[in-house]
């Protein structure tokens, strides 16, 4: 084992005193503390620094009454239909409650003419859900969705610059109610590229803008510095999310169509 | 169809139950973050309720408050940060001087005999100013990791950035509090001198053509 150095020791640090460290490593550091006194006093230091400080930070800072009040009124109206806001308030029902019972007569309404898959694309992507079919081989990504989905996944073959990473189940909201999807992650660079991949009955197409692609059609969306482009295979859509610029993106689905 | 009611109502529960109590620790970030109690709800609101649209997307037992703060923290970067006024914070050269004035741990090293009149006196607000004052990818690193205590592991995932970045911000993040508040209480007379070691650093080109005139050993 090879021993630590004092520089090594000073730059992990933090992740030392963090607890990020397994056991192992833990006990290299432990060793390098008992032998050099210089680290030490650095180590105490630094302990005693985050030690004091923490109480500051880690100080709750409620929201305050009102802005709770705001919040759940907020939160009733996502779920409220129009016509039945006098009717509920007519009855005086306290916020919680009317939340509760207006969630009942759950809406999807799209945002800002936008179909509303779009967005769920969109929010998918940025959130980067964990895959559950880890795997860089479209033919396994696509075995794995057979028999969970009411359709074939075929995931797309981009061109070798396109790693894929793998692939999840998850939902796509539409106009009348949630369909099941396929997800599946790649990587370009940097960035990121996300598939998902969904029935295209009665798709709502509100707010794109047609492109002709290697003699394909694709629907372009932009939303929030994201572009999705969609397209149809037989009765699936696949609708693929990226922040990279349009040509270069453009450049990269022409692979795969 | 109404299995699908009641569905509904159920997830509303779940929703209130699991996710309403983590409000107060969205809300205590975002104002340190927008320091803005209006900025501070809206983002707190726009959060809570994209989690509830995506409520379907939570896997129960999995971390609620690390989902909700990737929720807020990503809303935060792609639409918040342009709001904050950034005049009070640290710009490129304050921070490059604060981090290479106080690059060795040995020269913000409190004496142990003065270490409560600082705990005393400049610990309290002043950390808090400290910490607004970081440049914004700073003051989420140390916000995630020291207000709420997430791995750096979560935090590399709310941030979409490799867990290296986030141990090197947070390491640049908590020097540069560090060295906030050491200059604000030497300011203050709290603590006393810089150490001798960085007077002889400025000097070291002349005391080393003395030395060398001398034609003597150090
Ligand atoms: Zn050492």
């Amino acid at each position: 084992m090879s021993r630590l150095c004092c520089s090594d020791f000073r730059q992990f640090m933090d992740p030392y005193l963090d607890g990020e460290f397994d056991v192992r490593e833990r006990a290299e550091f432990d060793a390098h503390l008992a032998i050099c006194g210089d680290c030490r006093r650095h180590y105490e230091e630094r302990a005693w620094f985050q030690q004091s400080l923490r109480p500051v930070l880690a100080k709750p800072v409620p929201m305050p009454p009102d802005a709770r009040v705001r919040l759940r009124a907020k939160l009733a109206m996502a779920t409220k239909p129009s016509g039945l806001k006098l009717w509920i308030r007519r009855l005086a029902i306290p916020v919680p409650l009317l939340a509760a019972a207006c969630a009942v007569f759950l809406v999807v309404t799209p945002l800002a003419g936008f179909a509303p898959w779009v967005t769920d694309a969109v929010d998918q992507h940025r959130l980067t859900l964990p895959v559950e079919v880890p795997s860089s081989m479209a033919d396994d990504v696509d075995a794995w969705f057979e028999g969970k989905l009411p359709f074939r996944v075929e995931s797309p073959r981009f061109d070798e610059n396109v790693h894929l990473l793998g692939g999840r189940l998850s939902r796509i909201g539409g106009t009348a109610g949630y369909r099941s999807a396929a997800y599946i992650i790649y990587g370009v660079g940097r960035h990121k590229l996300s598939v998902i991949a969904f029935e295209n009955r009665d798709l709502d197409l509100n707010g794109g803008r047609s492109r002709v692609i290697q003699g394909k059609d694709v629907e372009f969306y932009e939303r929030n510095g994201y572009l999705v482009a969609l397209y149809n295979r037989g009765p699936v859509a696949y609708a693929v999310t990226s922040d990279l610029p349009e040509e270069e993106f453009v450049s990269i689905l022409k692979s795969a169509l | 169809m109404l299995k699908g009611l009641f569905g509904r109502k159920k997830e509303h529960v779940d929703f209130e139950e699991t996710a309403m109590p983590v409000a107060d620790a969205l809300y205590g970030a975002a104002l340190r973050l927008l320091r803005d109690p209006q900025l501070a709800e809206d983002l707190v609101q726009e959060t809570l309720l994209r989690a509830y649209r995506f409520w379907h997307q939570f896997e129960p037992g999995t971390n609620i408050k690390a989902w909700l703060f990737r929720i807020q923290t990503n809303l935060f970067i792609n639409h918040y940060r342009k709001h904050q006024g950034e005049q009070k914070v640290l710009d490129d050269r304050q921070v490059d001087d604060l981090l290479e004035r106080y690059s060795e741990p040995a020269q913000v090293t409190i004496p142990l005999d003065l270490r409560e009149s600082f705990l005393k006196e400049v610990v309290g607000d002043e950390v808090l100013a400290a910490l607004e004052r970081l440049p914004v990818e700073f003051r989420l690193a140390v916000l995630l990791a020291d207000m709420q205590d997430f791995s750096y592991k979560e935090i590399a995932e709310m941030l979409d950035c490799p867990v290296g970045t986030v141990m090197s911000r947070l390491h640049r993040g908590r020097k540069l509090l560090q060295a906030q508040l050491y200059q604000y209480a030497l300011d203050r007379g709290i603590i006393s001198g810089p150490p001798a070691e960085e007077e002889a650093e400025v000097e070291s080109l002349e005391a080393f053509r003395q030395r060398k005139a001398a034609g003597g050993e150090r």
